[in-house]
């Protein structure tokens, strides 16, 4: 069954009330969230390299009496619909997770070089990107947050459709960072966070992020002034990588999403992988295991401590 | 005309310990480097990461944040809560190469000579960095 | 203002030697069309309403409030931009910071001081839309000089170095030029866009056009026409009061102090968005309030595209 058959009957079972999917963009490769409402829409669909929105942040919008609606679920996606059931945002009962092997999300801007590139002159193969005829590895393409991307398939779901996605290598662009010598690692952050305008785009395509008031635009307390200089939007990201921390699914949906290509996942990343690496915990994937900041162990880290 | 600069340094001490232990160290009479301004807290496990990260903003050049030693919590477990929060921090602000900034310790009510010591290094650190990078970006009016 | 053809035709080391003479800025609209070594700024709007701007230092001194008012930092500047981007800056930032009075007494220092280079444009983009908004992507309305990069110079009218006339063959390429530009032109907007959208302010269509924004403020942040500023204090005893971009995306940007927010829900603020550019402005300048320029719909993460809530909600409206 491929994903539009497995909507379509859902729709006209009639038992969700609406699939949310993607659909093709204005622009080419580009795609755009889209809840389906009826079979007739569902030709619409699609599910390419370029579908990087994190839909988990779209179910939060839903109204509350929407009833069951079917969600497209890539690896991430459905690490960020198990977060989000744990903290008791959406009910699970009230979700049909279309699951789908990810093919890796592949950066649209790095397409960009080739003018007036259309749709049809892009084809994938076994770990290559065909463009207009020739083969790129696809590794250099893909995101950076997908090239360390340990569940291209997703945990949870009610149906997984679709065939298992070729494999890539695994590049952890976070080790590179790490061998720098600390002031080249602070060179590069403080260009990187002094870029940033602070349109909040990293924030609202993050599933996770769903305060109903942010602290960055909290006026009492106020935590940082609206103006972006290098010390906000360092009070801004990393206030935002605490609230992350044993949160984030590694969907790198904030670095898609930032209008000016800061690689800001990476501070995210960062936190999840310390998680991992030292409370044995990443968020959607162990189910059982309490999150990390609600517990502790008395021989947890303390040689960091005077 | 300006004086040499100092480092600024915001320490958050939970009540029940070090900042009892800070009072020991002041009546007791130990000398200490004058570069910390305290806040007191009810526990290190509620001091949340964004009054550091805040600290750091409003042009603090070092943060300390001290708590009761293991098991000693007032509140049974407040430090273990905050070991967890502030690792992952410390840990994030090693990775953006801002080592050395944020020190965190236990000290106990009656550890007046170690808050001196602990403070006199925290001190000594933060001088040997030099100004905040963060802090360095504000140019305001002083009173002529 | 039109291309004349009386331009004059410059090489290219000569067009490069005169911008080095001046301290000369591209947008990134020009930088991405144009292959030239100059520093790159986002819109226009960066350096005539910057992001961050001091207007005054306070401080609390022998009891009482001291005010130093600060000088706007400016020097003369030549800025390569698009026609889409100059019409901004002449139809819709003059029309807000110069033509109301009072004006704005840091932005006149900063125009005054600004010489605005239109780089015309020879192809359009997916993104680009200037000519449904009344826009020519070889018009240099406002602008003081206009460049137009074509295979053997650079073609010039206005300010700038002295040339040599065009030879015929090149008039001819240039006709070509203009007249391939007008076939692959997307039509105007319908005349009367504005009243159309005004009268469809509480059509049901809108929850359908709204639906996938995120409401974050990459499109207005981007935007070299979106205007809005918060002023916000910065220090207690001792600081500053800073002018900064604001978004009519945040939640925050219209709550009032009794906390009622008269657009607290994200339809009502993607509404704002479409009919401030499409529909009020226009109604009170008689021109739109968006040049065109595709900004926006190229750094949406969500790829929502302004032009296709505009023709949906006009064509509900007729």
């Amino acid at each position: 069954m491929t994903l539009r058959e497995g909507a379509r009957k859902l729709l006209e079972e009639k038992s969700v009330q609406g699939v949310l999917g993607y659909k093709r963009g204005s622009l080419p490769f580009r795609t755009r969230p889209y809840l389906f409402r009826n079979p007739q829409e569902v030709e619409e669909l699609v599910f390419t390299p370029f579908c990087g929105t994190n839909l988990a942040r779209y179910l939060l919008r839903l109204p509350g009496d929407f009833g069951k609606v079917a969600v497209v679920a890539k690896g991430c996606d459905s690490r960020a619909l198990t977060v989000l059931v744990r903290e008791h945002q959406l009910k699970r009962e009230n979700l049909y997770i279309l699951g789908v092997h990810c093919p890796g999300m592949v950066d649209w801007r790095k397409l960009a070089q080739w003018k007036d590139l259309k749709e049809s002159e892009v084809a994938f193969e076994e770990g290559t990107i065909l463009i207009r005829g020739v083969p790129h590895p696809l590794s250099s393409f893909l995101e950076a947050s997908c090239k360390r991307c340990r569940y291209r398939s997703p945990l949870e779901y009610d149906i997984l459709l679709g065939a298992e996605a070729s494999p890539f290598p695994f590049e952890d662009h976070l080790a590179a960072l790490w061998r720098l010598p600390k002031e080249k690692r602070w060179e590069f952050f403080a260009q990187e966070l002094s870029r940033c305008i602070r349109c909040y785009a990293c924030r609202n395509a993050c599933p996770m992020c769903y305060c109903k008031e942010c602290f960055a635009e909290s006026h009492k307390p106020l935590f940082i002034h609206p103006s972006p200089t290098l010390r906000d939007n360092f009070v801004f990201h990393l206030g935002r990588a605490m609230h992350l921390a044993g949160r984030c699914v590694e969907c790198g949906a904030c670095e898609r999403a930032c209008p000016l290509g800061i690689p800001i996942a990476t501070l995210f990343l960062a936190v999840a992988e310390i998680v991992r690496e030292h409370f044995a915990f990443e968020a959607g994937a162990s189910v059982e295991a309490p999150a990390p900041f609600v517990t502790y162990r008395e021989d947890d880290p303390n040689a960091f401590i005077l | 005309m300006s004086s040499p600069w100092e480092p600024k340094i915001v320490a958050f001490l939970c009540h029940w310990c070090s900042y009892a232990g800070a009072d020991l160290a002041g009546v007791s009479r130990i000398q200490y480097p004058p570069n910390i301004r305290v806040i007191r807290v009810p526990c290190s496990g509620s001091v949340d990461p964004l009054y550091i990260l805040k600290a750091l903003r409003e042009g603090a050049d070092g943060v300390l944040v001290s708590g009761c030693h293991p098991g000693d919590c007032h509140y049974l477990s407040g430090n273990y809560f905050a070991r967890r929060k502030f690792f992952v921090l410390y840990e994030l602000l090693r990775f953006l190469g801002l080592e050395g900034r944020v020190h965190f310790s236990w000290v106990s009510a009656s550890e007046g000579q170690r808050f001196a010591e602990v403070v006199t290094s925290v001190v000594a650190a933060v001088e040997k960095l030099g100004p905040s990078p963060l802090a360095g970006e504000r140019k305001y009016h002083d009173l002529a | 203002m039109r291309l004349s053809y009386e331009g004059r035709l410059v090489s290219y080391e000569e067009f490069l030697r005169w911008l080095q003479a001046s301290k000369a800025f591209a947008t990134e609209i020009v930088l991405s069309r144009f292959n030239i070594a100059l520093p790159s700024l986002p819109t226009p709007k960066s350096l005539l309403l910057p992001q961050r701007e001091e207007l005054y230092h306070f401080l609390w001194g022998k009891r009482e409030w001291k005010v130093i008012p600060l000088p706007p930092a400016s020097e003369k500047v030549l800025l390569l931009l698009a026609p889409c981007e100059a019409k901004a800056v002449v139809h819709v930032l003059d029309e807000v910071f110069l033509k109301n009075a009072p004006p704005d007494s840091s932005y006149v220092v900063r125009r005054e001081n600004l010489t605005l280079l239109v780089v015309g444009c020879t192809f359009f983009e997916a993104t680009c839309f200037c000519t449904r908004v009344g826009g020519h992507p070889l018009s240099w309305e406002g602008g003081n000089c206009f460049a137009l990069p074509l295979p053997f110079g650079v073609y010039l009218e206005g300010e700038g170095p002295e040339g040599r006339a065009l030879e015929p063959l090149e008039k001819e390429e240039l006709e070509k030029l203009v007249e391939r530009l007008a076939k692959e032109a997307l039509k105007p907007l319908p005349e009367k866009t504005p009243e159309y959208l005004y009268s469809a302010f509480e059509r049901e269509v809108w929850e359908e056009v709204a639906w996938g924004c995120l409401n974050c403020g990459a499109c207005t942040f981007l935007c070299p026409t979106c205007f809005c500023f918060d002023l916000a204090l910065e220090g207690k005893l001792r600081g500053a009061m800073v002018r900064t971009w604001d978004s009519c995306m945040f939640p925050k940007f219209t709550l009032h102090a009794s906390s009622h927010n008269p657009r607290a829900n994200p339809l009502q603020r993607v509404r704002q968005r479409v009919l401030h550019k499409f529909s009020y402005f226009p109604l009170r300048k008689g021109k739109f309030g968006c040049v065109g320029c595709g900004r926006c719909v190229l750094a949406c993460p969500v790829n929502w595209d302004i032009r296709e809530a505009v023709e949906r909600v006009v064509s509900c409206a007729l």
